[in-house]
């Protein structure tokens, strides 16, 4: 008995030497300096070379950068918000969109930059372009862009080659929904039994090859669907719906309920898009089907689905640029093969109620800031313009440039596409569709919070993703309930 | 005697000083909140809508009561837990009984097997939930349980995506995980039955249904007090099994993880009503476990 | 009838073997099934992403360490087992003076101030974490203590209650006798706590030292939310962490199994080599309490 507790302090002892031995490297507080600032970053995937960024700027200028890197999941607001509270707040912190920035501006933490008219970051805010500003009127701005982000199909160039023999990358971006569906029905019967078969883009005639090879016999479905990831078909899938009736968020946030009714009929187009994916299914062990197993976080989760994808055993992974890495993970070759395709719908004139035609909105992908950099308005005023002087230094000096391009993997918000080349071939993608001003945005994000995925999102996992069958009804039921609960919870 | 009364305060005084530093005072600041519209970072001021210059300018009354009280989710929650806990409490407990017993009755390989059993109850929840979702749904759905196993049986499939399935999915790995640890408390009641008892009721004849009924029982109530005591407490509060397994999904929050998710749920973040549900939460653990105690310590046996 | 009887009696001691053995079957089969996840644990532990996600029940296609060693150095391993094992520690030796003290004197000093006090640690057993968690942290932030002291300060108070509890128990089984000759003999309060009473409550100081090591060791909300993303986390923040840094989309799988390995072996080590006090110690806490 004694034994056991004199072993346990010595044991004890023995660690809170070891504790106290490192104590001393304690990183010093922002407040206590003059000279420095404090940066929150809520893009916990960069942390390291973030911290490096910080490093180099005070070698540069002498400003310290106190910096703290965390996770977009489940906690990064609460962390913040105890950050906000403490006496050692944020000088810039992150903020997701107009989802996270009616706290921050009610509360009073935002600095409207709007209202910094003077120097090279005054003028740098003011040609912020309009659509990637982050504004609750239309006036003010609360931040500058982390980068900007886009998804669409991912599709690999080498395999489409070994179908058509040819690439048909530019026709099918021009296609219209129904050749594109045409398609993907085609190519399910032909993943069965493959000869040449006949598909029409644009108007001209792509055949698929007579029989299989190495690459195309592995494929065993068109789309790799994560059913698991309510995320991806409500909010991502949903938005490219949304773009029909609103072109920016701001306009979403504002809407009426008679606005909110317009979607209805985009929200069909919607849920046939899903229905038209869900039914031309790959799967890790052959094609898949609507089910319990499609819902299932072990099967058809971010991780399955990119693997399904990069094991070529689908031809498209609805997703985003930041699956490269994801991508690169499993199969380093084909992560540098990789597209965009836009994701189409089957919209009809009386759908569109934004500036823009079918054609236009069928060959764009969504493209949008995740992330804005926000200067805390409780700040001093000498505070706020260190903020300044690192924001501008990051986006516009060289070093902090090459930090943005080739170290944390971004797209710049202010490139200039048609000279600006990125290490990563989804990231050119992407580029190349701003380049031809093919894009749409993200109007999900002034939704209510929670509606697209927690709500519409899992509403559709529960009910539909598991149900063997869609009839019209159901595509009607979806619409319904998911105008229906935008107007109630606003 | 004196020196034990002079002694008093100077000797609870470092508990006490714990005590209201981490539990009361929190509890109390806690308890005006649930009457004030905060944000987490500041409080608002619903008259201008903005943020409140004077915190009585946030005094919303009892909204946030009502607010919780007519939220769908919430009172989802409040009879999810009720259902769980029923659930968990008689399963855990005779399963942790059943296994007390059977150890009892064999003496080689006892000490292993119940090391065995304890085992779980050392981990962590954050790493488990991992491995148990893969259990659930590889292990159990395309194994164990699946169309070609002679064990088919839908029921256990695809337990993590159905409200009532995930129920006792929760229930199976709280089994794994304290069972164990029950067992070990009913154990040691178990060796304090005199064994002169289940002597006396052999010669009278008595079936081992009758001595477990007539004498196992009575004399393990102090046990049950204690393990159903800790077994309600746990189920009510359990927060990173739910998490784990199913996020809340299918209608499966309970009311640790609503209490929680009511922050993000609202924009601007709730947390006045978020405090109130916490309120709310405290007083019914604080009913049932004090109705729990009092009934089952009266059927305490002295001997 | 001789030979009759012999029948069924050896019919008897067949009837109980049987017994034995479906017992033994049944026994045998939930460890295999306690075990299990474990197992999946450590096969997973040698796999790198893309095999885990193909072949999550096998065995490993070769058992190379090198998952292993990553994971240990992502999350500084050596150095979170160090403040773990201090922050368990501190709050451990903590509670126990804290609550031996104040539950001793409680049972010697009957009156109505001590039964208000017992009532007290009572009902702070029934108030859920979530209650006053977000109160508590600004309290500790307030007051400069948002780090692993102020950790250990909480670690203190929501451990004092139940253990306070547990001692009370005992503390009323401590012949008064003893005491009082100590006293005659000139000892002072500090000497009959710690030469009289402390090593008569050494039971019940396992089972308090073992149920709170427990949950401060695995405890992941409360090192979160008070030392959060600094240079000093625990084994289970670390763990976190490493998770949460590997990004938004996707699970590093490669990483958290050996990394969850190796968080839970000091836990198992310790408990393998002092189960037989474990369990004893708990048998202690739950006949009295």
């Amino acid at each position: 008995m004694k034994k056991l507790l004199i072993g346990l302090s010595i044991v004890a002892l023995a660690c809170s030497t070891s504790v106290f031995a490192n104590g001393a490297s304690e990183t010093k507080s922002s407040e206590a300096q003059a000279d420095s600032i404090y940066v929150y970053n809520s893009k916990g995937e960069n942390a390291k070379q973030f911290a490096a960024m910080c490093a180099a700027y005070e070698t540069e200028t002498g400003v310290h950068v106190k910096n703290f890197s965390i996770g977009s999941g489940q906690d990064h607001m609460a962390t913040l918000r105890a950050e906000m509270n403490s006496k050692d707040k944020p000088t810039v912190y992150s903020i997701q969109g107009m989802k996270e920035l009616p706290e921050w501006e009610q509360g009073g933490f935002v600095q409207d930059l709007s209202k910094v008219t003077t120097g090279d970051f005054g003028k740098m805010v003011q040609a912020i372009p309009e659509g990637l500003r982050l504004s609750s009127d239309g006036i003010n701005s609360y931040g500058v862009p982390y980068n900007v982000e886009g998804y669409g199909y991912i599709v690999d160039k080498a395999m489409l080659k070994s179908l058509f023999g040819t690439d048909p990358t530019a026709d099918i971006q021009a296609a219209t929904y129904s050749e594109w569906a045409n398609f993907v029905t085609t190519l399910t019967s032909w993943i069965k039994a493959p000869s040449k078969m006949d598909v029409t883009f644009n108007g001209k005639t792509y055949t698929l090859a007579a029989s299989k090879d190495a690459l195309s016999s592995k494929l065993n479905g068109v789309f790799v669907v994560t059913g698991s990831e309510k995320w991806t078909y409500g909010d991502h899938l949903l938005n490219v719906a949304i773009n029909s009736v609103f072109s920016s968020s701001r306009d979403a946030a504002s809407a009426t309920d008679a606005q909110v009714a317009q979607l209805e009929s985009s929200f069909i187009r919607y849920a046939q898009v899903l229905d038209l994916m869900t039914s031309n299914l790959a799967g890790a062990d052959g094609p898949a089907q609507r089910g319990q197993a499609l819902v299932s976080s072990s099967k058809f989760g971010y991780d399955q689905g990119v693997q399904i994808f990069a094991q070529s055993k689908a031809l498209l992974l609805k997703q985003g640029n930041w699956a490269y890495g994801n991508i690169e993970g499993v199969d380093s070759n084909m992560a540098s093969r990789l597209e965009f395709l836009p994701v189409k719908m089957p919209y009809e004139a009386s759908d569109v109620k934004v500036n823009k035609s079918i054609a236009q909105l069928n060959s764009s992908i969504p493209v949008f800031v995740p992330n804005y950099y926000a200067v805390n308005a409780l700040a001093s005023d000498a505070k706020k313009q260190l903020a300044y002087n690192f924001l501008y230094w990051l986006n516009n000096s060289k070093t902090g440039k090459d930090y943005i391009i080739n170290k944390f993997d971004f797209i710049p918000y202010n490139a200039d596409p048609s000279t600006t080349t990125v290490p990563n071939s989804l990231g050119n993608s992407i580029i190349s569709y701003i380049d031809s001003d093919n894009t749409i945005s993200a109007p999900y994000n002034g939704s209510p919070a929670g509606w697209s995925g927690d709500v519409v999102g899992k509403k559709v996992m529960e009910e539909y993703l598991t149900k063997a069958t869609w009839a019209t009804a159901d595509y009607k039921a979806i619409a319904d309930y998911a105008v229906q609960k935008w107007q109630d919870m606003n | 005697m004196n020196i034990y009364k002079k002694w008093f305060w100077p000797l609870v005084a470092p508990a006490l000083i714990l005590f209201i530093a981490v539990i009361l005072v929190p509890f109390v600041v806690g308890f005006v909140n649930s009457f004030l519209a905060w944000r987490g970072t500041y409080y608002f001021n619903p008259e201008t809508n903005s943020r409140a210059t004077n915190i009585l300018q946030s005094f919303v009354g009892l909204t946030n009561y009502k607010e919780a009280l007519q939220d769908e989710r919430f009172m989802h929650a409040f009879w999810y837990t009720i259902e769980y806990t029923i659930i968990a409490v008689i399963a855990i407990n005779v399963f942790a009984l059943a296994l007390a017993i059977l150890l009892d009755n064999i003496s080689k390989g006892a000490g292993a097997l119940r090391t065995t059993y304890f085992l779980p109850n050392m981990l962590g929840g954050l790493a488990l939930g991992f491995i148990w979702q893969f259990i659930f749904q590889i292990v159990y759905t395309d194994i164990l349980f699946a169309p070609d196993s002679i064990l088919h049986n839908e029921f256990l499939r695809y337990m993590t995506q159905n409200s009532n399935k995930a129920m006792f999915a929760l229930v199976i790995l709280n089994i794994w995980q304290y069972a164990g640890y029950m067992m070990i408390i009913y154990t040691a009641g178990i060796n304090n039955i005199p064994v002169d008892f289940y002597e006396a009721a052999s010669l009278d004849g008595a079936s081992a249904w009758v001595k477990f009924k007539k004498i196992t029982v009575p004399m393990l109530m102090s046990s049950f007090t204690v393990c159903l005591f800790l077994v309600i407490a746990n189920s009510f509060k359990m927060l990173d099994q739910n998490i784990a397994l199913t996020n809340g999904d299918f209608n499966t929050r309970m009311l640790a993880l609503q209490i929680l998710r009511t922050v993000k749920d609202t924009t601007p973040p709730n947390y006045g009503r978020a405090q109130a549900q916490a309120v709310i939460f405290f007083v019914i653990i604080a009913i049932v476990s004090i109705t729990q105690v009092r009934v089952t310590s009266k059927r305490e046996l002295e001997y | 009838m001789a030979d009759m009887k012999t029948f069924s009696e050896s019919d008897y001691f067949r009837k109980k073997k049987i017994q034995k053995i479906i017992i033994y079957i049944v026994l045998l089969l939930i460890a295999i099934y306690t075990l299990a996840p474990l197992y999946f644990l450590l096969v997973n532990s040698f796999k790198g992403n893309v095999e885990i996600i193909d072949s999550p029940l096998t065995l490993p296609k070769s058992w190379s360490f090198q998952y292993i060693i990553s994971a240990a150095s992502e999350i500084h391993f050596f150095k979170a087992l160090g403040i773990t094992a201090f922050i368990t520690a501190a709050s451990v030796s903590l509670i126990v003076l804290v609550s031996s003290l104040a539950a001793w004197i409680m049972v010697r000093n009957k009156s109505k101030a001590s039964s208000f006090v017992y009532l007290c640690f009572a009902a702070a057993m029934l108030i859920p974490f979530q209650a006053i968690m977000y109160p508590l942290i600004q309290l500790f932030e307030d007051a400069s203590l948002k780090n692993i002291g102020g950790l250990i300060i909480m670690y203190g108070g929501f451990g004092l209650s139940m253990s306070a509890f547990l001692y009370h128990g005992f503390a009323k089984g401590v012949p008064r006798g003893v005491e009082e000759a100590a006293l005659m003999d000139g000892c002072n309060i500090f000497q009959i706590y710690s030469q009289v009473v402390m090593p008569l409550l050494s039971s019940i100081t396992v089972t308090v030292i073992i149920l709170n090591a427990m949950w401060i060791w695995n405890d992941y909300l409360l090192p979160f939310l008070v030392i959060g993303n600094t240079t000093h986390k625990t084994l289970v923040l670390e763990l976190y962490f490493a998770r949460i840094l590997a990004g938004q989309y996707g699970n590093p799988w490669e990483l958290i199994f050996p990394a969850v390995l190796i968080t839970i072996l000091p836990m198992l080590a310790i408990f393998l080599s002092l189960q037989k006090y474990i369990v004893k110690g708990i048998s202690a806490g739950a006949i009295k309490s």
